[in-house]
């Protein structure tokens, strides 16, 4: 894989994993307060 | 009006029954294939910015219409539409929410059988002794050179799938539609992931494999800055958005109706929608391109994919490249075809709930029954999709329904939640009982920016070019060359452009032409029908009043 590849890759991954971590995780804390 | 006392047993159910609505068969086979086409790397800028510009916005704003038309007892589209408004029009541009979740499950359920059917297939090996591209032919009975087929086996699994989805709509919305949502969304991400893990580390010494899978990924992800330029590229990722996300469909809306008055819908929104991305972006695009890529080279997977569909790959080229894995061949092969599965059923039950809330508020029938109804009405119409697959009925379903009615229904009803609902109404809708702080730049996004973005995608749809670059197109225009319709655009469509030599009837025989043409009548028919039986309900209605 190209390094700009590799780049655009791991930006994406991280910004949907992110976003989607934090929302489930905040729907978890909520649910359990 | 009975209204119906049902409500979502828990928080994290509700999230996942969305998500699982969301998650389908093209989180894997059409999303790979689109990014692959359209500028690799680059596809997921305007991808990105489509999901927050227009994505987002509408989710927040369907699942508000439906939280407030669930307070008044309405759990489908019509009876909340008819709550944004006075005017008694609104109730039949709520009619397209009955209609298209309806008419999708026709064909939507066909698909999901094959993937069921598949699951079978692979488990007992049928693949190791037979060429995927001979069975799939077979199993549709669409090698025969005629427009109709009968296809046995193809309709035991339809009549299957057909029972499971009504059996599970028929439990209820928490025993049913939930407890299988629960169950079937993790089993779908540790499938995919152990899949993804296999492929993507498929050595280059192993028996078969001519490159690495790392050139697959490469191809999806190598971003190609020049296709930012071209507009054709927007309108590919803002109609992938659009379509990942099940938007305009009145399944969203229906689920969201079970929510009570003051529960949060920003947060759950925001969850669903991105755990969708989640298994799109990051799971879809590490298995189907990097495996086929490893077995049969970047040229052929660039030419499986050229029409932006994986749809090949996944169902006639992966059966037979799993088989170079030995005897994890058929548990790789159960592992694809059920994590698809159970993609197309939480799907499938989400396109099914509207009409079951329909008429058990609308006209106070039993959850049971109007389960029946819905299997009845779903078997009918998939049967024409499954008996005229060769005429092109199918996809005559998947264009109508499955393509242009989202964009309308989406388009009308982002128009008439900020412009006749009033956004000051909508906006504190979104914010009541909210667990996030939504930012206020949203409003205005809701207001002006979704709108156009709908509606460029819905012209887009409309007068798509025959040429594959939009650039192309407009300057030929301005150059007097006129514009050649694709297609595969509304117009192309309704002009039969891909038929020059359209006609009915051949030698006294009907023709693939007068099938589609009788398809788009029976939808058409639906739709009147559907806008029917609202009209009864009111009226009714007013009778007990």
């Amino acid at each position: 894989m190209t390094g700009s590849a590799w780049i655009m890759l791991l930006a994406t991954w991280s910004v949907v994993g992110s976003f989607t971590a934090y929302f489930l995780l905040k729907i978890l804390k909520k649910d359990k307060s | 009006m009975s209204g119906t006392s049902e409500s979502w047993g828990s928080r994290l159910g509700l999230v996942l029954a969305m998500a699982g609505n969301a998650v389908g068969l093209g989180n894997f086979l059409r999303f790979p294939a689109q990014a692959a086409q359209n500028g690799g790397g680059a596809f997921l800028i305007p991808y990105l910015v489509s999901f927050v510009l227009m994505g987002l916005p509408l989710l927040w704003v369907e699942w508000a219409i439906g939280r407030h038309g669930g307070q008044f007892g309405h759990h489908s589209a019509p009876g909340m539409f008819d709550r944004l408004g006075k005017q008694p029009w609104l109730k039949y541009v709520g009619v397209l929410g009955l209609f298209t979740s309806m008419t999708v499950a026709a064909y939507y359920c066909y698909i999901e059988s094959w993937t069921l059917a598949y699951v079978w297939h692979s488990v007992v090996g049928t693949f190791s002794e037979q060429k995927a591209t001979d069975f799939f032919p077979q199993y549709l009975d669409a090698a025969n050179g005629g427009i109709t087929a009968l296809p046995v086996q193809g309709l035991c699994f339809f009549f299957l799938t057909l029972g499971l989805n009504v059996w599970v709509l028929s439990r209820g919305l928490t025993a049913g539609i939930e407890r299988t949502a629960k169950l079937l969304m993790p089993l779908l991400l540790v499938f995919a992931a152990i899949l993804a893990v296999r492929g993507l580390t498929l050595p280059s010494t192993a028996a078969g494999v001519v490159q690495s899978p790392l050139d697959g990924l490469n191809f999806v992800w190598q971003p190609q800055l020049s296709g930012l330029a071209n507009p054709s590229t927007w309108l590919a990722a803002a109609g992938q958005v659009f379509f990942t996300l099940s938007l305009g469909m009145g399944s969203i809306h229906c689920y969201a109706a079970y929510l009570k008055k003051n529960d949060d819908i920003a947060l759950n929104a925001a969850s669903a929608g991105w755990l969708n991305e989640f298994v799109e972006v990051i799971l879809g695009s590490a298995i189907l391109i990097p495996i086929a890529t490893a077995y049969l080279g970047l040229a052929a997977v660039q030419a499986a994919t050229a029409g932006g569909s994986g749809f090949a790959l996944g169902f006639l080229t992966l059966p037979q490249l799993f088989q170079h894995w030995g005897w994890f061949a058929p548990v790789a092969g159960a592992l694809w075809f059920s994590l698809l599965f159970f993609a197309g059923i939480t799907s499938s039950l989400a396109m099914g709930q509207p009409l079951l809330a329909f008429l058990e508020d609308e006209f106070g029938i039993g959850r049971k029954k109007a389960a029946l109804v819905f299997g009845g009405s779903t078997l009918v119409l998939g049967l024409w999709c499954v008996v005229f697959y060769p005429a092109g009925a199918f996809d005559e379903f998947d264009f109508w329904t499955g393509t242009f009615s989202l964009v309308v229904f989406a388009l009308l009803e982002a128009f008439i939640f900020v412009w006749i609902f009033g956004i000051g109404p909508g906006w504190a809708e979104i914010e009541r009982g909210a667990d996030i702080k939504v930012p206020r730049a949203f409003r205005y996004v809701l207001q002006y920016v979704t709108p156009v973005f709908l509606l460029v995608v819905f012209l887009g749809a409309m007068i798509k070019p025959a040429t594959a670059s939009w650039s192309e197109a407009i300057s030929g225009l301005a150059s007097g060359q006129g514009w050649a319709f694709a297609p595969d655009s509304v117009l192309g469509k309704i002009l039969h452009v891909d038929d020059p030599g359209y006609a009915w009837f051949t030698d006294g025989s009907p023709t693939r032409a007068f099938i589609q043409d009788m398809t788009r009548i029976l939808l058409l028919l639906v739709f009147v029908g559907c806008s029917a039986l609202v009209a009864l309900a009111w009226r009714r209605k007013k009778v007990h009043e």
